[in-house]
This record gives C-alpha cells, sequence and structure tokens, in this order.
C-alpha cells in the first residue's frame, strides 16, 4: 500500500523529493507559495494523511512527503535561506527530531516553534477476540499488553495459548517507516519498556530480539492498511495489528475485534510546525477549521469536535504528554527496526 | 521445465465459456472509446463478467475523467499463466490481441513470476506490486459427504490426509466407502493455473510444517519430494483451468455419481460458490438457468494454512504504456476499490479487499463454504524459491501415458496461414514437435495418424507410427514421424477414436494420467455415412462405460478441434464422455497455444 500511495502521489505530487528545499523545487521561479508570515504558506503532509490535508483552502500549495525525506532535508539544511517556507504537519517528536539531530544545534534553526497539538490519536492494539482471550489466559496471563504479545508474536499459537489451527501469531504494525507508524512503534517499544522514558542506549540485543518478533511479518504489513488487510483477510494475516485509534477505527464495533490501548498510553500529537520563514502561518493552518473538521472525520481527537464513529471518547489520554521518547530516539528505534525486520 | 513450460502462451478454451485463458474478447461493452484514452486491461477469466460490468459503468462517468481528457476501459480475458509469459516473453498483438496497460493476474504470484522472467532474462522489471481488488481462497473442494467420511466439520483436513488417502491402497473402503472407489485428486498445472500454483505452494509448506519462508534448503528435502510425489499420485489430470474438473464433475453430479471421476480438486473459494449455485463454470450463458447440483460441494481449508488469490491490479511499467494511460489506469483501479463496486464482488463470489464491505452472502455456510475462515495463511515464497518448485514440480507431477492421434485426412493440405501459405497439417505439425519438449522424459508417448486408404495397401484407417514409449527414448522419433506426415484422404473419425481409446484401456497404467489426444479437422467421414450414427453412438457408449465405475481403468480423451470445419460438437461429446476435455483450435494459427494447453493436462 506504501507503494500504491506513493504511486498516487507521483500522480498528483506538486512537487517530489526532498522538497522543502531550496532549489530542488519544480518552478522554483516562483515565491514558492510560502512568504514570511504569510496564511497561504504551503503545508507540508505526510502521505497517510494526504485525503485530510486536501480539505485545506484551494488556494494553499499541498506537498506530500515521506516525513523520513523532510526530516533528512531540514537536518541537513544549511539555514533558512536554504528551504522553503511551509507548515509542516507532523506528530510532535519527528518536528523535534529536526531540532534534536542538526549538527549545530545552536545554530540557524529551520524550523520554528510547533503550535499545540490540533489533533491525538493514541496507539491502540486490535486484535481477534479470541486471540485475546487465548493469550489472557495464556502467554500474557492477564491484559494483553506490548511486552507479551511481542514475547509470543512469530510463535505457534499452540505454545501461547491458542489452537493448531490457528498457526503462527502474527503481528502487523503500521509500517514505522511513516510519521503514524513511528509513533505507533514508538508506543509498542514503551510497552517493552513499560515506560516511555528510553533512549538508544538502552537498546539491546534483548530489544532487538523483541522487535524482530514483532516485526516478523513487517514485510505483510507493508502490502496495505494491516488493520484493513487484518480484517479483509481474516485472523490468518495478523492476529494482531498496532495502529493508530484513527486507522483502527474500522475495528471498533465488531464483535470479533477487541481495540485495546495498552499501557503506557502513547498520542500521535498532530502539531503544525512553520519551516523556514513561514512565521505564524502554523497558527493558520492548526487553526483551519477545514483541516480539524477533516482530521476529526477520519478519526482523530480534535478539541470542540465531535469524535468519529469508531473512535472511544471514553478512552482518556495523557495531558500533556505524548507518551513518547523524543525524536531523535524514535529515528534510532525505527533505524534498529529495519535493521532487525531487514 | 517448469518455467519453460510457461511458455508457449495463451491457450484456447477447452470449453464454450471458458477459454482457459486464451485470448478473446471481453468487453468494456460495445466499444465505442470517443476521444477517450483507450486503457486495455487483460484480466483472469474468473472475474471477466464482473470487470467487463464495472468497465461499463466507468467509461463514460465522471471516474473516468482524467486530467483534461477521459480514460476508456477496454477488458480482455487472458488466464493469468499465459499472460505472464505473453509478457515475459513478447506480445504479438495479431494474434493475443492488444498489449494491455492494466493486467489482472488472478494471483500476485504471477508478477512475482513475471518479474522473475524478466530478470533472468537480464530485462527491468514490468510488474512491481499491484493493487489487491478482490480476494478468493484456495481451498480444497470435495462433495459434502466424502468431506463428511473425512470427519469434516469437525476434524481439520489438509494436504496431510490427502497424502494419507493418495497412499492408502484401499481408497475410499478405508473410510468405509469402498463404492467410491480410490481417492482421485483434481488440481490444475501451476505453469497455467493460479489455483494450481496455489496448491502447489500449499502442499510444499505442508509437507515443511512451516507457514513461512519456504526456501530452497526445504525443496531440496527428500521428504518434501516424497511428500509432492505422494500428492501428485492422486491427481487425474492436470490442465490449464479448474473449469474442466468442476463442468465434468457437474455432469458427473447430473448423472447421479458425482463421487468416482474426482474426490477433490484444488479451487478458489468462489468455485465451490458458484458450483453449488448451479453455475460450475461461473458463467451464466443466454438461456442458461443454474440448477443446483444434486450433491453440494464443501470447502476445506487447509489445515495447514491456504493462500489468497488477491486478483492484484497491476498498471505495467512497459515500454507501450504512456503516462496518460497508466493514468486512466489508475483512475479505473480506484474506481473498482470503491465499496459499491467492492459490494459488487461480494456478489460475484469474491471476498471484498475492503475493510468497508463486510463478508456476507453469498459466501455462506449454506453455498459450502466458511466466512470466517482461513484461519491460517501462508507467505507467498519467493520469486526465485517459487521458480525453483515450479521445476521440480515438472519432475515430481503424475507421469502420464498420452496417445497422440493426428488426423491426416486431404483437408489437412487446406492453407492454414495465408501470410506464409503453410498448410494446416505444416501448422500442426509445427505445434505438435513442439509440444514434445512439454513431456518430462518419463511419460510414455506414442503417435497414431488417421486418414481413410492408409498403408501399403491403402486398406487401413489407421497407422501406428510410434508405439507409446518413454519421451525421453522416441521424442526424436516422434519428431521425425510428425515432420514427415502428409495429408491424404478422408476422415473416420469414430472408428480412430474408438480404436485409439480401446488400445489405451488396454494398455492402462494406473501410476499414470491415461489419454489420448485426437488432434481432427473435420467430420466423420470413412466413405460410408450409413452407419455414422451408429458408429457414434457405439463410441460415446464405450467411453462412457470406460470412465464410470469404481473398476474403470479412466482414460480422458481430450479432442483438439482444427480448423473451422471440425466438429466440434461431437468432440465435445466425445470429450464429455470421458471426463475430459475438448480444445477449440478453429483459428489454425492458434494450434500452437492450444496444444500448449491440451499437454498441460499432463
Amino acid at each position: 500500500m506504501r507503494q500504491q500511495v506513493l504511486a498516487a502521489v507521483g500522480a498528483i505530487a506538486l512537487v517530489v523529493g526532498a522538497v522543502v528545499v531550496r532549489g530542488t523545487i519544480e518552478g522554483d521561479d516562483d515565491d514558492g507559495g510560502g512568504g514570511g508570515g504569510g496564511g497561504d504558506a504551503a503545508v507540508v503532509c505526510p502521505p497517510e494523511l494526504r485525503a485530510t490535508c486536501e480539505t485545506l483552502a484551494d488556494d494553499r500549495e499541498l506537498r506530500i512527503e515521506d516525513t523520513a525525506t523532510t526530516t533528512e532535508a531540514l537536518v541537513a539544511a544549511a539555514g533558512t535561506d536554504d528551504v522553503e517556507p511551509a507548515v509542516w504537519l507532523v506528530p510532535a517528536p519527528l518536528a523535534d527530531a529536526v531540532r534534536s539531530e542538526r549538527d549545530d544545534p545552536e545554530g540557524e534553526a529551520v524550523v520554528g516553534e510547533p503550535t499545540a497539538p490540533l489533533a491525538r490519536s493514541p496507539v491502540a492494539l486490535v486484535i481477534w477476540e479470541d486471540r485475546a482471550a487465548a493469550l489472557e489466559a495464556g502467554a500474557c496471563a492477564g491484559t494483553v499488553e506490548w511486552r507479551c504479545l511481542g514475547d509470543a508474536a512469530d510463535r505457534p499459537w499452540t505454545d501461547v495459548g491458542g489452537e493448531a489451527t490457528w498457526g503462527r501469531l502474527k503481528v502487523g504494525v503500521t509500517d514505522p517507516d511513516t510519521a503514524t507508524g513511528t509513533v505507533v512503534l514508538g508506543g509498542a517499544t514503551a510497552g517493552y519498556f513499560d515506560s516511555p522514558d528510553y533512549a538508544s542506549n538502552d537498546f539491546d540485543a534483548s530489544l532487538a530480539g523483541w522487535l524482530g518478533a514483532l516485526g516478523a511479518d513487517a514485510a505483510a504489513a507493508d502490502q496495505g492498511d494491516p488493520v484493513d488487510l487484518m480484517i479483509t483477510r481474516g485472523p490468518g494475516e495478523f492476529s494482531a495489528v498496532g495502529a493508530l485509534e484513527a486507522e483502527a477505527r474500522t475495528a471498533a464495533g465488531r464483535a470479533d475485534l477487541r481495540v485495546l490501548y495498552p499501557a503506557p498510553v502513547a498520542t500521535a500529537d498532530l502539531v503544525a510546525v512553520p519551516i523556514g520563514d513561514a512565521g505564524g502561518a502554523a497558527d493558520d493552518v492548526a487553526g483551519d477549521d477545514d483541516l480539524r473538521g477533516a482530521l476529526a472525520t477520519a478519526g482523530w481527537r480534535v478539541e470542540g469536535e465531535a469524535t468519529a464513529p469508531g473512535v472511544d471518547a471514553d478512552a482518556s489520554l495523557p495531558a500533556d504528554d505524548d507518551g513518547l521518547p523524543g525524536g531523535g530516539v524514535l529515528r534510532a528505534l525505527v533505524a534498529l527496526w529495519n535493521d532487525t525486520t531487514g | 521445465m517448469a518455467l519453460a513450460l510457461a511458455v508457449a502462451g495463451a491457450c484456447t478454451g477447452n470449453d464454450d465459456d471458458d477459454d482457459g485463458g486464451g485470448g478473446g474478447g471481453g468487453g468494456g461493452g460495445d466499444f465505442d472509446a470517443g476521444d477517450c484514452t483507450v486503457v486495455d486491461l487483460a484480466t483472469s477469466p474468473e472475474k471477466l463478467e464482473l470487470l467487463t460490468d464495472v468497465a461499463d459503468e466507468f467509461n463514460g462517468s465522471d471516474e473516468a475523467q482524467v486530467g483534461d481528457g477521459c480514460a476508456f476501459v477496454r477488458v480482455q480475458r487472458k488466464s493469468s499463466g499465459a499472460a505472464e509469459s505473453l509478457l515475459a516473453d513478447g506480445w504479438d498483438e495479431s494474434v493475443e490481441g492488444p498489449r494491455p496497460v492494466l493486467w489482472s493476474p488472478a494471483g500476485s504470484s504471477w508478477a512475482s513470476v513475471l518479474d522473475q522472467h524478466l530478470s533472468d532474462a537480464g530485462e527491468p522489471a514490468m510488474a512491481g506490486d499491484g493493487t489487491p481488488v478482490m480476494l478468493s481462497p484456495l481451498v480444497i473442494a470435495m462433495p459434502r459427504p466424502m468431506a463428511e467420511a473425512l470427519g469434516w466439520p469437525d476434524e481439520p483436513i489438509g494436504f496431510g490426509d490427502i497424502l494419507t488417502l493418495a497412499r492408502d491402497g484401499e481408497g475410499w473402503g478405508a473410510r468405509g466407502h469402498p463404492e467410491w472407489g480410490p481417492f482421485r485428486l483434481g488440481k490444475t498445472n501451476p505453469n497455467f493455473s493460479t489455483s494450481g500454483l496455489s496448491a502447489l505452494v500449499a502442499q510444499t509448506y505442508a509437507a515443511t510444517g512451516k507457514t513461512t519462508g519456504l526456501s530452497q534448503e526445504d525443496l531440496d528435502s527428500p521428504q518434501v519430494a516424497d511428500f509432492a510425489r505422494g500428492v501428485e499420485s492422486a491427481v487425474v489430470h492436470y490442465g490449464d483451468t479448474t473449469l474442466t474438473f468442476l463442468n465434468n464433475w457437474y455432469r458427473a453430479d447430473q448423472r447421479g455419481n458425482p463421487y468416482q471421476y474426482v474426490s477433490a480438486v484444488a479451487v478458489e473459494e468462489k468455485s465451490v460458490i458458484d458450483y453449488n449455485t448451479g453455475n460450475p463454470d461461473g458463467i451464466l450463458s443466454e438461456g442458461e438457468e443454474p440448477r443446483p447440483p444434486r450433491v453440494p460441494l464443501v470447502a476445506i481449508y487447509p489445515e495447514e494454512g491456504t493462500l489468497y488469490s488477491d486478483n492484484p491490479m497491476i498498471v505495467l511499467d512497459a515500454e507501450w504504456v504512456d503516462e496518460q494511460e497508466a493514468e486512466g489506469a489508475r483512475a479505473f483501479v480506484d474506481f473498482v476499490r470503491t465499496p459499491a463496486n467492492q459490494e459488487r464482488v461480494l456478489e460475484y463470489g469474491f471476498r471484498p479487499d475492503s475493510p468497508e464491505v463486510a463478508v456476507g452472502d453469498p459466501i455462506s455456510e449454506d453455498n459450502g463454504v466458511d466466512p470466517t475462515t482461513p484461519q491460517t495463511l501462508l507467505d507467498l515464497p519467493d520469486a526465485s524459491v517459487l521458480s525453483s518448485l515450479l521445476a521440480d514440480w515438472a519432475d515430481q507431477r503424475k507421469s502420464a501415458r498420452v496417445l497422440l492421434v493426428i488426423d491426416v485426412s486431404g483437408s489437412m493440405g487446406d492453407e492454414g496461414d495465408p501470410s506464409t501459405g503453410e498448410t494446416k497439417l505444416d501448422l500442426a505439425k509445427g505445434a505438435a514437435v513442439d509440444a514434445l519438449e512439454q513431456f518430462k522424459d518419463d511419460d510414455e508417448v506414442g503417435l497414431w495418424v488417421f486418414s481413410t486408404d492408409l498403408g501399403d495397401a491403402q486398406d487401413q484407417n489407421v497407422l501406428q507410427l510410434v508405439p507409446p514409449g518413454r519421451a525421453g527414448d522416441v521424442r526424436e522419433d516422434l519428431a521425425n514421424r510428425i515432420r514427415d506426415l502428409v495429408p491424404t484422404n478422408g476422415t473416420p473419425l469414430y472408428e480412430v477414436t474408438q480404436s485409439a481409446y480401446e488400445d489405451a484401456v488396454e494398455n492402462y497404467d494406473r501410476a499414470r494420467i491415461n489419454a489420448v489426444v485426437v488432434l481432427s479437422d473435420g467430420r466423420n467421414d470413412d466413405g460410408d455415412t450409413s452407419d455414422d450414427r451408429d458408429q457414434l453412438a457405439e463410441l460415446l457408449d464405450t467411453l462412457s462405460a470406460g470412465s464410470e465405475g469404481q473398476a474403470s481403468r479412466p482414460v480422458r480423451v481430450f479432442p483438439i478441434g482444427y480448423g473451422a470445419d471440425a466438429d466440434l460438437p461431437t468432440l465435445r461429446q466425445i470429450a464429455e464422455s470421458t471426463s475430459g476435455a475438448v480444445y477449440d483450435s478453429s483459428d489454425p494459427q492458434t494450434i500452437d497455444r492450444v496444444f500448449t494447453a491440451v499437454i498441460s493436462n499432463f
């Protein structure tokens, strides 16, 4: 699916590649849609938010980019003169990664202060009801949490409390190379450490092994939205899937599926980040009613907006905390994931 | 031989409704694209009708507006394996129809195979990852009483059980039903058919006890090879389409005995639904009323795991595809994936590939399938492993004993290819010689020719040119004899078919697929029309009697109707009387691919 998305992006893309850097944009002769503090600054969105971002006013230039690509470009940029002004919609830790990873943290900042989160979505775990019951009685000996799920992953169900006909315990997670997938992986790993306060120097062979089992079916999960794959193809495809609540809401309300919010709860807190001299444009974007409404419709929790069907409004989120480590740690975690899952 | 077998391209049909992959037109309805960009879509046959309907709705709709213009989707059918080989080896538009912009094989495995073939040839990939649009799991279809005899629905059943049954000399007698005879398995040729390929992958996983990561090391294991040979030993015959099995099974059912033609067939779940609703080939011809079978089938989801046919839509990255066509193709893919069209997918018996459309009727227990399964899915092996698997299968498949019977009547001297002046016999000889390469060395192949007034004394209707012998030993002799054939006199079709059949029965080899291939370009003509009707009745009686009953020696007859004057209806009767299949090569220039399809049965 990621390839599909990218293909589609290729078709509609206004620009392709590391577009935030000046000189790489088609039609670079014009003002790039930016301008200091301009209300019509270009908006940079990750592919998984494409449909939502397209609801922004027509007069805004929209750029769909991989978050990793944008981050790399911003980390490498020399200064504000080197980047196109734009507003970047991204989970907060990934904007933070730009600051923390620039070679010269004291040098000119290429991104400004992010806005307050305009939308939130917690990391959820979708699991087939009978599989959840089997794990509760078996390997997890109680509530299904990330740690025990990862410990049981890639093992025969008969070893962890399930039936022989279920085959192997297969876990899918949203592709960690995406912005939302990075958050999901960060949340799952917080479950491994039972704390969001972990750093890359905590990474060891034990974690690598745990991630390897959790990601044993990563290739299958990359074939599409893993929650959709789970629903359309059944329990043989995935026994459980980690995804943002917004992505998992198609599973809500089904009698055969359970949606869990394993502790410690992590959330994708979507912020608007000014790039270059975009200045106050970030607040304009963050306050855009169309965007806020579209995010709510897409299953994100947006203050003042009604929650979409399938979003469990009763599941409370940690206030003022996304339950994740810093962006640099998450990027290191994704790198470890890619190493262990091939 | 396996990958080499996927050589020859499309095969023409063995049935009115299913061309098993050959070419042919489907739709996009009436073809009037106006100023729109034509997007040619090649689809596997089982979803031709569905995609034609969807294309008809797409064409002219707002969704077909792309950029400053519009797209017009034109649908043609090509079996998955045939299309793969055409794309890999060169697509001749004059014979095969337009080269596709959009390709929808039944399974993503074909995309892997195609790109592997291209890579082997030093060419860039063409398929990549497609977008799945509908699903159907591989199942083992069995008549309900047979499944119940194995413990269904309470006991899980898998390829291990099939192996046990195949090896049990008592056959169904060991399960309390000696009247059903030996266990017989229907499985299509994996070089042509998606269900055949999926079944091969599934049975190999079953042999290893794994559900993922099938490796070359696994394939090299003697136990895996032994398991494969054991399963293959129960095969009735192969072929390029499951519809041959389903149509024959249905006819046997209508005659009151669906138990002895075949015990189980590896098919897609959709086929079980179609069968049980009285539409075994999945297509209702004009005036055809679906009549449910007397004995319904049930779908067994192999306990070791199974695979989905995911019906990907692949926008080909080929030199003949321009961006406008590709854009139109993507618009159509999006259209197929809309919830409304996914509802339509469900109506046709496929599982929607959309979480917004829940699986429901007709995927229900009432139709012999279980919407809550499969519980275990198998991973598609790497392309290189898949290639090795196919190569191994060519050696491990059940051996055959085949009698080739070729018409050398005078009309075979008629022109077959106006562009070259070659006669029909010239074309047939070339195809037959090429087809010899598809037999494995252990197959036994013989050659007869027939016409009137043959032999030194000009008093014979048939000449037994090469007695059946190991293909590895007689291939060259067969080729030379075929090359030497010349057109002669009449067409004693009935007499010769009967003789060949009786000879095959007399020399029946239980360890092999026993078959007669008859190529004929005309009606029965032995110089005496007065007894034609009696001759045909006697022939059909002989064939039917020999194919039924547990003590029978099932010899399948696969006639090829060659040229415009072939008596296709009679040839079909002959085929059906033995639960074989007829092949239509009314256009002599298709004989190469038809021969390939025929030989795919072995």
